[in-house]
């Protein structure tokens, strides 16, 4: 195995990103000035950078430049962005470009520290895909209440708007601060009028989306890796990351580490202890880590802790790495009680669309969280197990199969906390005004 | 349903695989697909339909599917190609392969 190539960005528990960054020189997306200096300048970005990859390149040119370097999509769905674009370029009608940086995800902070630092980048990318497709408009799906994000995207647009450079024209839209708000189909809906709820529609956004536009929607990760990818080539992206996913992943460190919101950049080969001990603090493998965000897998700490921190190697293990989250569950802490909280919250977001979500959720949260206070039966846990196999891959969009998916990863995962509650006991933890180790990304929210 | 061209049943040939597909977000829980389908269409105890996506083929059952979706009043039901994808793909996730402590 070689040398980790780690670069890790501390975050401050007043939100505010710090640096603490090794070997600067293999950092991508990360790499440049200090984090305490704020959000770069277009300035400097171009200094630094050079010109934007796309000046001067054919769409069809730049098409095939992505597809050859084989993003995927950062936001979850790890589809490949190059798949996107042809369907939106071949599509009749002018396409839109949407960059997703509602970041939803409690405790995710990677689209928070790119946007705040690097947001020429983020829009760089969001230009060369424009011109990729030959779209006329640029929409950023943003929260007001992420006031550092918005200020440093506000400022980047004012800062190209003043410069020659800015070709297409691009704008910031405030969505509402919910969960499920940020899924795909929700902000396609809510940029062409309606509510921020999922919809199941028959056409991918590509082909129909923001008002019946081909629309390239993706996560703010994805087009920061475009721009790198725009200038300086598929050959020279692949050298990171692995054959399966190329390029770089920001993963933040939440929960029981140095300084919950880490964000790390993972360039080369790395296993899950090598980011925790460089970056979170970690000495020993944890009770669990919870992998890909709230609606991700439970991974208990001695499998979590040699397995490769990697896209596509993870996945093939059936884990998804998602959003990037990895939060940490400390040996003391109750892995049933954590999951009966997150699932509380989680049933709270549902859109109240589709039966099943709307009803299923908040049953399995009661249930689980009966669990947790050891008032559970055997007879319950296997309705656990039956709701949460009847709510999964039904509903409009993901969010009951990803509540179903964190439930049973649990229960397989804490299967000896299981048996301990099951029986009545109390839970070593579950006494109510420990510090839970999610609490404070969840209470920022609100 | 937009992804689907011709009615089938009818203009379709008869060895054309159809399955059902729910709007989740449309279904308010009527029921009467179930009654008009009971073989591809189950009700959950809340009363929501679940619905078996496996292609329909036999005449008799395309028949009766496409009654349960003239019946919806919801609207929520469709027949559609058997191999067409809904989005989003997240949706079908394949189950986890169960990784142990």
């Amino acid at each position: 195995m070689t040398a980790p190539l780690l670069d890790a960005v501390g975050t401050t528990r007043a939100r505010r990103p710090a640096f603490g960054v090794a070997g600067d020189a293999v950092a991508r997306l990360l790499s440049g000035p200090d984090a305490r200096s704020g959000p770069e300048s277009y300035e400097s970005h171009l200094a630094r950078l050079g010109p934007p990859g796309h000046h001067g390149r054919r769409p069809d040119e730049l098409r095939a430049l992505v597809r050859d370097s084989g993003v995927l999509g950062r936001g979850g769905g790890e589809f490949p962005i190059a798949r996107k674009l042809d369907l939106a370029a071949t599509t009749l009608g002018t396409p839109v470009v949407v960059v997703n940086a509602s970041e939803g995800e409690p405790a995710s902070r990677k689209d928070a520290v790119l946007v705040g630092l690097r947001p020429h980048l983020v829009l760089d990318g969001a230009e060369a895909v424009a011109s990729a497709v030959g779209a006329d408009e640029i929409l950023v799906y943003v929260h007001r209440e992420r006031t550092a994000m918005c200020r440093s995207l506000e400022r980047a647009l004012l800062e190209r708007r003043i410069s020659d450079l800015d070709a297409v024209p691009a704008r910031l839209v405030d969505g509402p601060d919910r969960y499920v708000a940020g899924e795909a189909s929700a902000v396609v809906r809510f940029l062409s009028g309606g509510p921020a709820a999922p919809r199941r529609s028959a056409l991918t956004p590509a082909a129909s989306g923001v008002r019946n536009r081909p629309t390239v929607l993706s996560n703010a990760e994805t087009y920061a890796h475009v721009a790198l990818a725009a200038r300086f080539g598929a050959q020279w992206f692949a050298e990171a990351g692995s054959p399966g996913c190329p390029g770089s992943t920001l993963v933040t460190l939440a929960g029981d580490v140095a300084v919950p919101g880490t964000v790390v950049e993972v360039v080369g080969p790395t296993t899950f202890s090598d980011a925790l001990e460089a970056c979170g603090g970690l000495v020993r493998p944890p009770q669990a880590v919870l992998v890909g965000g709230y609606e991700g897998s439970w991974l208990g700490g001695s499998v979590a802790w040699s397995a490769p921190l990697d896209r596509h190697a993870l996945g093939h293990s059936g884990v998804r790495l998602g959003c990037g989250l990895v939060a940490v569950l400390a040996e003391e802490r109750c892995g049933i009680a954590e999951t009966a909280r997150i699932v509380r919250w989680l049933a709270g977001e549902t859109a109240g669309q589709c039966g099943p979500c709307a009803l299923g959720l908040p049953a399995i949260a009661s249930l689980l969280g009966a669990l947790a206070d050891g008032r559970a039966r055997r007879s319950d846990v296997r309705e656990i197990h039956r709701l949460a196999a009847s709510v999964r891959g039904r509903g409009a969009c993901g969010h009951p199969t990803g509540v179903s998916e964190v439930v049973e990863s649990a229960l397989d995962t804490f299967s000896e906390e299981l048996h301990r509650h099951v029986r009545g006991r109390a839970c070593h933890a579950s006494g109510a005004g420990l510090p839970l180790p999610l609490a404070a990304a969840e209470g920022s929210r609100r | 349903m937009r992804a689907l061209s011709g009615r089938p049943g009818r203009s379709g040939s008869p060895t054309a695989a159809y399955r059902l597909l729910l709007d989740g977000a449309r279904c308010d829980g009527h029921g009467i697909c179930s009654i008009r389908c009971p073989e591809r269409v189950a009700l959950d105890e809340w009363g929501f339909a679940v619905v078996d996506a496996t292609p329909v083929s036999s005449p008799t059952s395309l028949d009766r599917a496409r009654r349960a979706c003239r019946a919806c009043p919801a609207g929520a039901l469709d027949l559609v190609a058997a191999d067409w994808a809904p989005s989003p793909p997240e949706v079908t996730r394949s189950r986890r392969r169960r990784a142990r402590r």
